[in-house]
């Protein structure tokens, strides 16, 4: 053998034993997929000698997530908001395989901000231990805004540097944003219903939009869970010209009982609304105003978009309901394969986006495609 | 014989309607005529028929709860066993067993809390607030870990259920005829049978029950699960009304059936109360919600309502109790 | 009054501990005769009402009940018997008016007496209680609906013999009825004592208030720190006699006390 047709052997061996290791590992779940998700436009850089992070160029409207193998294995810290809700636990779980894909040490701290019993202790308990334990990445999730100041002055005064990436609430004091945009989930609801609604030709000065939320559960504030419904409303109104300026509503209610009993007084105090919409801060209360809707006699006069895919919601749109026409669909399981590539660009000191937005999806059951 | 006794002042007070019912009837009807006055919604079949069914829920379960208060105990676990019990039925449902199997198998779980609450409570004597708050932790957690994990619910589409839930025979809907009947079984229980003698005995004055050789311990056993047979049942009707069964259902219910009991003329320390006065109590609560959503009135308002209404019904009992003391001479 | 004792308790003995509460104390009650037994606090009267009654169990000692050994374990063996007490506390229920009382865990229900479900016979508790009532002259403003925490002292305690009386066939035991009573109730009381025994009923009456004793007694049963110091017919007994056996204070020895007192020398050795 001579030494060309040596070397060629060796190349082709290489190029199948690099073929074949490529394949292992992208044949290895979700490692090296890419993700994309929206930003708030506005790109920082976690600069480590001053524990800061720093505006850099913007990179865009997008950010693609990365997922990768790393070759240190960080410590990265989960302060998870619960481990009750669905969407909780879909995050979590998520998180946890994404974080052992990229070959990190993860470790989980439980805030115990389920509904029972609002925790106000938990989150700056665990805020200590995680200082102690000193993680090179910080995730966490407290939905408690009074706390929020609290716990990031001990993540902001710990050396070594720990950056944070705050989960589902406005992030302030040096950390950047990680969740759903309730502008997005508004504005996808009512592109989603738009279409439904045209089509099935309502007369707009006949048309109320009546969503379900709380106000007094979570308050107005920007960032608020209400947000969503402020924004369905704006975006259905500029889709659909001609719904009278005080043709919209919402009914405060938490649970599905309360929330059928708001709608159905409401339906009674309105005899002239002849068609209903409505978006909703999550599925629990949406399912309430569905039965309200349907006991009421309502059917194709009806479009309701829910949120967070419960199951009964779910089963509704797989059903072709008339009235439950989509759930969104927030995309917590795949939660992980956002943050922990953007956990591994702060450490590689990439620039990253102030608020990194999972896209929503509405969950279309076999409507999706008409 | 020399009469030698004084004769006493002292009305006459009849068992089942007592004067404090005639003044939350006049209430209920002062209420009425207020809110017809307001809005022209009111009195109307349909808005009747959506406070049937508003009410129905929270209404059998206070029949069950009165029971238990009027026995002397306390059961604020019953928002919990009815998430249980609905998550029972869910799972019956879903692994293919007919409907009325599968209620039975929800009652049958209730039923089991409300045997584990009368354990706690009757046969280790711990205090019913503390201990009924303990297993309305247990029991909802219990409701999280089945079927799966975490809150997520499961959704059920079973007619029958449904129909309890949404159905209307004669114009009114089924829920309310469900209430209705619970009220009526657990009032002639308490009116007019030894068991229902025994349940205010042993409130009433413990001791005295038990010198009198009354089963004391089974009494308030029994009110327990009663209670708790309420509160399943309540739990399979939520599942139709809900569309399925919600881990989360029913969370703070309790507040509210306590309010409805206490309006109703039942003593927060036991003893005296009225099954009717309950129902009462359930009824008033309703047209207030029901008149204050068809006024649009502000959500927080509404929250407050239901607060103020428990702090008039607890000032009211506790003015009774005092006059009750100083009649002593 | 027969010569035979209805009930009788010998050789009764009670301790708490290192206390002991009976010891040794013969006790008999005849029927028809009303029975004073007194002592100061401490001195165990309670207890042995509560062993004859079936509330407590004697750690030694027997009971014989119609000249026949007993066993009288739980109150249920004693009320079986006719023995019936009137506590101090009453055991009424305040909620429920006079008639549930009377019934209290002895309802009359229509159908099988041990189904808890068992609807109750209202009207004839009704009119049995007002028979009762009316045997014993206690008139009240209704039997039926009127929670009796609405009656008065005297009332209540009126309504507590009274039921006591309704099932006592044989024996009554009262602690302290008229502790808590003015003068008109206590008359009250008192005649109600005497009208259950001419029944042919034995009253147990347990006082340590004198002249009540006096007025009633037709014998008096003494105690002292558990045991019984005197067993006689109240006739010719005085009060300054009766307080002297219930202190203990016995004349002979106050001449020991003035005797040391003249000779100091003698008391203060050691």
């Amino acid at each position: 053998m001579n030494r060309r047709s040596g070397l060629a052997a060796l190349a082709g061996l290489a190029l199948v034993a690099g073929l074949a290791i490529a394949a292992t590992v992208s044949a290895a779940p979700n490692a090296g997929g890419t993700m994309v998700a929206d930003t708030s436009g506005k790109w920082v850089k976690y600069n480590s000698k001053i524990c800061k992070y720093v505006p850099t160029k913007s990179m865009g409207a997008k950010y693609s997530a990365v997922m990768r193998k790393s070759a240190t294995k960080y410590k990265v810290s989960w302060g998870t908001q619960d481990t009750v809700y669905p969407f909780t636990l879909l995050l979590n779980k998520d998180i946890k395989a994404q974080a052992a894909n990229a070959g990190l040490e993860l470790k989980v701290w439980d805030n115990k901000g389920d509904n029972q019993a609002v925790n106000t202790t938990q989150p700056v308990l665990n805020a200590n231990q995680i200082v102690a334990w000193k993680p090179d990445v910080n995730l966490w999730m407290n939905t408690l805004g009074p706390l929020t100041a609290k716990t990031m002055k001990l993540f902001n005064e710990a050396r070594p540097c720990i950056p944070t990436v705050q989960f589902y609430i406005s992030p302030g004091q040096n950390a950047i944003y990680f969740g759903n945009s309730q502008p997005q989930q508004g504005i996808a609801a009512a592109d989603y219903a738009a279409p439904i609604i045209k089509a099935r030709g309502w007369k707009p000065a006949d048309t109320w939009i009546v969503s379900t939320g709380s106000v007094s559960a979570f308050g107005n504030d920007p960032g608020s869970p209400q947000e969503r419904i402020t924004y369905f409303t704006t975006q259905l109104r500029k889709l659909i010209p001609g719904i009278p300026a005080d043709h919209s509503t919402l009914l405060d209610c938490n649970t599905t009982p309360d929330c059928r009993t708001a709608m159905a007084d409401w339906i009674t105090a309105h005899p002239q609304a002849k068609n209903i919409t409505g978006a909703t801060v999550y599925d629990i209360r949406s399912l309430g105003a569905h039965a309200a809707l349907k006991a009421a006699g309502f059917s194709k006069n009806a479009v309701l978009v829910g949120n967070g895919l419960e199951p009964a919601a779910k089963a509704l749109v797989d059903a072709n309901d008339p009235i439950m026409v989509s759930t969104l669909d927030p995309g917590e399981q795949n939660g992980g394969k956002f943050v922990i590539p953007l956990a591994l660009d702060i450490l590689a000191g990439k620039p990253v986006p102030t608020g990194t937005y999972i896209p929503v999806k509405p969950y279309c059951g076999k409507r999706c495609g008409k | 014989m020399n009469h030698v006794l004084v004769r006493g002042r002292g009305r006459v007070v009849r068992r089942g309607l007592a004067y404090d019912q005639t003044g939350l009837m006049i209430a209920i009807v002062v209420m009425c005529l207020v809110i017809s006055w307001k809005t022209p919604y009111f009195f109307d079949t349909g808005n009747f028929s959506n406070l049937g069914v508003a009410i129905s829920y929270g209404g059998i379960m206070a029949a069950g709860f009165t029971l238990v208060m009027i026995c002397g105990g306390l059961d604020l676990s019953i928002s919990s066993v009815a998430a249980l019990s609905g998550q029972a039925l869910a799972f019956g449902l879903t692994h293919g067993w007919s409907t009325a199997v599968a209620i039975a198998f929800a009652l049958a779980i209730a039923a089991a809390c409300g045997a584990f609450n009368a354990l706690l409570m009757v046969g280790i004597g711990i205090n019913a607030i503390v201990g009924t708050i303990a297993t309305q932790f247990l029991f909802r957690g219990l409701a999280y870990a089945w079927g799966g994990g975490g809150a997520a619910s499961t959704a059920i589409a079973d007619a029958t259920v449904s129909n309890l839930a949404n159905g209307k025979w004669l114009g009114v809907p089924v829920p309310t005829y469900i209430m209705l009947s619970v009220f009526l079984a657990i009032g002639f229980t308490y009116r007019f049978t030894r068991f229902g003698s025994n349940v205010t005995s042993v409130g009433s004055n413990r001791v005295a029950a038990r010198r009198a050789g009354i089963r004391v311990g089974f009494t308030m056993g029994a009110a327990y699960v009663v209670c708790s047979l309420c509160a399943g049942l309540s739990g399979v009707l939520l599942v139709g009304l809900n569309g399925g069964s919600v881990p989360g259902a029913a969370i703070g219910i309790e507040l509210t059936v306590l309010a409805a009991l206490v309006i109703g003329g039942t003593s927060l320390s036991g003893g005296t109360g009225s099954v009717f006065g309950a129902l009462l109590g359930v009824f008033a609560l309703g047209v207030l919600a029901n008149g204050l959503n068809l006024l649009g009135v502000s959500p927080f308002l509404k929250v407050a309502s239901v607060g103020a209404a428990l702090l008039l019904a607890i000032s009211i009992d506790s003015i009774r109790q005092r006059r009750r003391a100083y009649r002593d001479e | 009054m027969s010569s035979e004792p209805i009930l009788e308790g010998r050789g009764l003995s009670k301790h708490y501990g290192p206390v002991v509460a009976l010891n040794n104390v013969d006790f008999a009650v005849y029927p028809g005769e009303v029975v004073a037994l007194v002592g100061d606090n401490g001195a165990g009267k309670s207890t042995l009402v509560k062993i004859l009654a079936g509330a407590v169990l004697p750690d030694s000692g027997t009971i014989f009940f119609s000249g026949e050994r007993a066993a009288i374990h739980n109150p249920h063996d004693a009320r079986a018997r006719g023995i019936e007490t009137v506590y101090q506390d009453l055991a009424l229920v305040s909620a429920r008016d006079t008639t549930a009382n009377m019934f209290l865990g002895r309802e009359l229900v229509y159908g099988g007496a041990l189904r808890p479900l068992a609807i109750e016979r209202r009207r004839a508790m009704v009119q049995f209680t007002e028979e009762r009532l009316a045997e014993l002259g206690i008139e009240l403003p209704d039997v039926k609906g009127l929670p009796i925490d609405r009656l008065s002292g005297g009332q209540r305690q009126a309504v507590a013999v009274a039921r006591a009386t309704a099932w006592a066939t044989k024996v009554l035991f009262m602690d302290e009825p008229t502790a808590a009573l003015g003068v008109q109730q206590t008359e009250a009381v008192l005649e109600l004592t005497r009208r259950v025994a001419a029944k042919g009923i034995g009253v147990v009456l347990i006082t340590h208030i004198m002249p009540h004793v006096m007025e009633v007694a037709d014998r008096l049963v003494v105690l002292r720190h558990g045991r019984k110091v005197a067993d006689l017919p109240s006739a010719g007994v005085t009060t300054d006699d009766l307080v002297r056996l219930i202190v203990g204070f016995d004349p002979a020895e106050d001449h020991l006390a003035e005797r040391a007192a003249s000779q100091p020398d003698k008391i203060g050795g050691a």
